[in-house]
């Protein structure tokens, strides 16, 4: 399988000469297409700073990242702009729909961007909807829909562009246990089905827990690695636990 | 110490909030100064004595008009000072919770707003001053006074009078600030970010519905203020337009956004086009949330319009109409009881008393004499139509002079207007007045006749004729009757003596002194001693009239402009705040564009043409209302020349969009700048 994302020795620094922070320290590895990544860590673990780095919304220091072989901390301007859209679809913790929008037009803005045709972007809507079951909500504005079909809303604008990679920063964060369960079986569905390659932060274990694999970060480094495997969720769930544990105390609230 | 520093700071800290509003206070500042200032300028200075009376009847209008500027102003200021707090809620939400009592942060309000105060007088008034000089030019102009002894001049007491409205308008502020912080509770002022949910979503129908209905109001009200202004007979007809338009303009806005969004929505091309789908929503929703602002200023910008262009048309035409309506240097009016009233078989006439105060005669030269009689009975409503009843003036209480043709036909002669002819038994009615003669014609048209004393009279014209014959500085003749000479008017009570006459000399500096004498009001006195021996002798002389109505062409240009600026500043202002802080609430939706891949170009379009239609469409509706609006003002104004229009319309939109696009550039500049952090 060809790798979609690929982190080499990646570097991130904070501060001036004085009074260094490596929010991201020497940080290396690949994600598979496909593949359904978590990453881990406490607050403060850098995990956030990594994804910005991959998604080009901050700079790295030193290191690279590729993205199907295209070094995207080469690119600038407009050409990131374009890569933003092209490549990558988003998934924040705070839902972040605009809150003018319907349902329907958020889904529909990446597409509208790129400039397809307007009778492609329905059919390409609807049948993310479909697959997200959210057409029921389609003509309605953020304040009319529960947190779970904002998620879901959110998850379907991040992936109706079929980005080569979907970022997802706490996507269950702001979310109740059930609407949690419900997006990621449907991330997990998508994944499958769609083969879309999904890269989620989290500090939650059971989020984690619907993973393929979860890489642990703590201090900007990479901590350890484990793959479910042909594991259940259940098992894999107490393998993430007993990860969290070795990490100390800084990851208790995860349980 | 403390307080004050922390106030410094915040206003340094949120200068671009601020900006606009200090921009508003300077200009407000400055315009009042301006207009308070107008007598110490130094082309005052060099005005004659007559024009300083009439300069003197304009500042005291002036101080009239000022009083209601304040107002506004005082709203204004009031409004953007709440605007801004309410933005800062969540700082003073964290004042008190790090203990501060709410005096203290009263406090630091206090201290802003003094701080913020005594800059933005100090630089208005320094703006005002310099801008003043340079109004000395515009009132030489409009006085046709020398401007050779320029002098910078500044006029204390408009300083004073501007600090002290000033004053009253920023305690208010004050009180209202305090009033505020002190009623909010600190969850209310922390989570005051947190913006309420709105409901942006109306009925399409709906509003393509009240916008058609707002559409007809609007387009039956233009309809009938130009092309059906024949039928307008009353001012309670042009209420009704009014009131139309005024409901239109606010159906309009109420609806305007749904309506985009379904007329947008139905070219699926176009909305599904980069971000015009983003852009046409939000435009909407920032409407939809300023639907009575918008109506407001859109009827603002449609006055200052008008009465910007208007203005300058009306003195213009007020300028044609005195040149035709002042053809002698002086009038002399005497009524005088009838031969039938006193029983006396001679009665005095004007040139016994003219005798009796030993009135030089060899000062005036053309003198004509004619007699006019009063009959009670010959009021205009014998000769408008039923339903001119609630015209202007009541029709049974205004009284038609009568006069002989041939005593007509002597005034028209030296005045060099038309002459009439009337038949015995025949009557003319002459009026320089449109309404009045539109009226008149109606009835001649259908012959009707009249009685007087016995005799019947048949109309010797079909239309009314177009003639005066008293002097005056408006067309405000509202109609002579005239018969032939052997019609016999002895019997009513009153018949005036009036005579008309020219200064007896050609030499410009003695016309000057005896205009001096005969203008003044101790003539007046001297011909009318009040000892009841004759009934009052009226006097009018052209310079005099000529004064009032330069007097009021100018007070109408200097209102307008006042008016116009003031409401320029008001609506600029207004729509300037509403879009910076819709702006700051909408960062974070930029901020997920930019992560969806979304080009800087691409918003900073989306951003303009939000900003642009913003503020274009108040000011486009006002356009359009004024496009009729002036028509109808210059027919009831009854001025009909339409070649200074052009120039004053041209003048007016220069003023316009040079406040209008400052207000709109800053705004640009700053949103762009707000969003892009």
């Amino acid at each position: 399988m060809s790798q979609v994302l690929k982190l080499e020795n990646v570097e991130k620094y904070y501060g001036n000469k004085t009074n260094v922070t490596k929010a991201v320290d020497n940080i290396s590895f690949a994600v598979e297409k496909g593949e359904f990544v978590g990453i881990m860590g406490a607050s403060g673990s850098g995990k956030t700073t990594l994804l910005n780095c991959i998604s080009t919304v901050d700079k790295v220091t030193a290191g690279h990242i590729y993205v199907e072989d295209k070094d995207i901390t080469s690119i600038k301007g407009r050409k990131l702009n374009q890569f933003r859209r092209e490549e990558l679809g988003f998934i924040f913790q705070d839902f972040n729909l605009l809150d003018t929008l319907t349902a329907y037009e958020n889904i529909a803005l990446p597409l509208s961007i790129q400039n397809i045709r307007a009778e492609e972007i329905n059919s390409r809507v609807m049948e993310i909807a479909g697959k997200l079951d959210i057409t029921e909500v389609m003509n309605k504005h953020s304040y009319e829909m529960s947190g779970g079909q904002k998620q879901r809303v959110a998850a379907a604008r991040a992936l109706v562009t079929n980005p080569k990679l979907v970022l997802a920063d706490e996507p269950t964060g702001a979310l109740d246990s059930k609407s949690s369960r419900y997006l990621l079986n449907s991330m997990k569905k998508l994944n499958e089905e769609l083969n879309a390659t999904i890269l989620m932060v989290t500090h939650d274990a059971f989020t984690a827990s619907y993973a393929g694999r979860v890489i642990f970060i703590k201090d900007g480094k990479i901590f350890n690695e484990i793959r479910k495997g042909s594991d259940t969720r259940k098992q894999f769930f107490d393998k993430i636990i007993e990860v969290v544990t070795m990490l100390g105390g800084d990851l208790n609230d995860a349980l | 110490m403390m307080l004050f520093k922390l106030a410094f700071r915040n206003i340094v800290k949120s200068i671009r909030d601020y900006m606009i509003y200090f921009a508003t206070l300077v200009l407000g500042v400055a315009v009042f100064y301006v207009f308070n200032a107008l007598d110490s300028q130094t082309v005052m200075l060099s005005i004659s004595n007559d024009t300083r009376e009439i300069i003197n009847v304009i500042l005291e209008a002036m101080s009239v008009v000022s009083v209601f500027v304040s107002f506004i102003l005082g709203f204004l200021i009031v409004y953007a000072s709440g605007f801004l707090m309410k933005r800062r809620k969540k700082e003073f939400g964290l004042y008190l919770l790090l203990g501060m009592g709410k005096g203290k942060v009263s406090g630091i309000l206090l201290i802003e707003t003094v701080y913020i105060g005594v800059l933005s007088l100090v630089a208005g008034l320094g703006l005002g001053v310099v801008a003043s000089q340079g109004m000395s030019i515009v009132v030489a102009n409009l006085f046709k006074a020398d401007m050779t002894q320029f002098r910078f001049t500044v006029s204390g007491a408009a300083i004073a009078k501007t600090l002290i409205y000033f004053a009253v308008i920023f305690l208010v502020v004050i009180v209202f600030q305090t009033f505020m912080v002190g009623k909010n509770r600190l969850i209310n002022l922390l989570n005051a970010r947190k913006k309420a949910q709105k409901n942006y979503g109306k009925n399409p129908i709906l509003c393509v519905v009240v916008f058609i209905i707002g559409a007809v109001l609007l387009g039956t009200a233009y309809y009938n203020v130009t092309v059906g202004f024949e039928d307008i007979f009353s001012l309670s007809d042009i209420g009704i337009e009014i009131i139309k338009g005024i409901v239109g303009t606010f159906a309009v806005f109420w609806s305007v956004s749904g309506f985009l969004i379904v007329v947008v929505k139905s070219n699926k091309k176009f909305y599904n086009k980069g971000l015009n789908c983003f852009t046409t929503k939000e435009l909407s929703s920032r409407i939809n949330t300023s639907v009575f602002a918008g109506g407001i200023i859109s009827l603002l910008l449609f006055f200052t319009i008008s009465i910007l262009s208007c203005s300058v048309a009306v003195k213009n035409s007020m300028d044609k109409i005195i040149e035709r309506k002042t053809p002698m240097d002086i009038q002399f009016t005497m009524s005088k009881p009838s031969a039938e009233l006193t029983g006396e078989t001679e009665t005095k006439d004007i040139f016994y008393y003219f005798n009796e105060y030993q009135i030089d005669m060899n000062d005036f030269k053309d003198m004509t004499c004619v007699q006019v009689y009063n009959d009670s009975t010959s009021n205009m409503a014998k000769y408008t139509l039923e339903n001119a009843t609630d015209y202007f003036v009541s029709p049974d209480q205004m009284w038609i002079p009568i006069i002989h043709v041939s005593d007509y036909n002597k005034l028209a002669n030296i005045y060099g207007i038309d002459t009439c002819k009337v038949e015995s038994g025949e009557y003319a009615l002459v009026s320089d007045n449109s309404q009045a003669a539109k009226l008149y014609s109606q009835a001649l048209e259908t012959g009707k006749t009249i009685e007087f004393n016995g005799n019947t009279y048949t109309p010797a014209y079909k239309k009314c004729v177009d003639g005066f014959i008293a002097m005056s500085n408006a067309e405000n003749n509202m109609g002579v009757l005239v018969v032939a000479d052997d019609a016999d008017f002895s019997y009513v009570n009153f018949i005036d003596d009036f005579v008309v006459a020219n200064y007896n000399t050609e030499d410009e500096t003695k016309k000057a002194s005896m205009e001096e004498y005969y203008g003044d009001f101790e003539f007046w006195e001297k011909l009318n001693p009040g000892d009841g021996e004759h009934a009052c002798i009226d006097i009018s002389t052209r310079i005099g009239l000529v004064n009032g109505a330069l007097g009021m062409s100018v007070l109408l240009v200097f209102v307008g402009l006042y008016l116009g600026i003031i409401f320029l500043i008001s609506s600029g202002a207004i729509l300037s705040l509403k879009e910076l802080s819709e702006a700051a609430d909408s960062k974070d939706k930029y901020k997920i564009l930019r992560k969806i891949g979304v080009d800087e170009k691409q918003i900073n379009r989306s951003l303009l043409s939000q900003s642009g239609v913003f503020f274009g469409l108040p000011l486009f509706i006002a356009i359009i209302h004024s496009i009729f609006g002036i028509q109808t003002a210059l027919l009831i104004l009854e001025v009909f020349g339409r070649e200074g229009l052009f120039v004053s319309i041209f003048v007016s939109a220069c003023i316009i969009l040079g406040i209008y696009g400052i207000y709109f550039a800053i705004t640009y500049t700053c949103s762009k700048k707000i969003i892009s952090e």
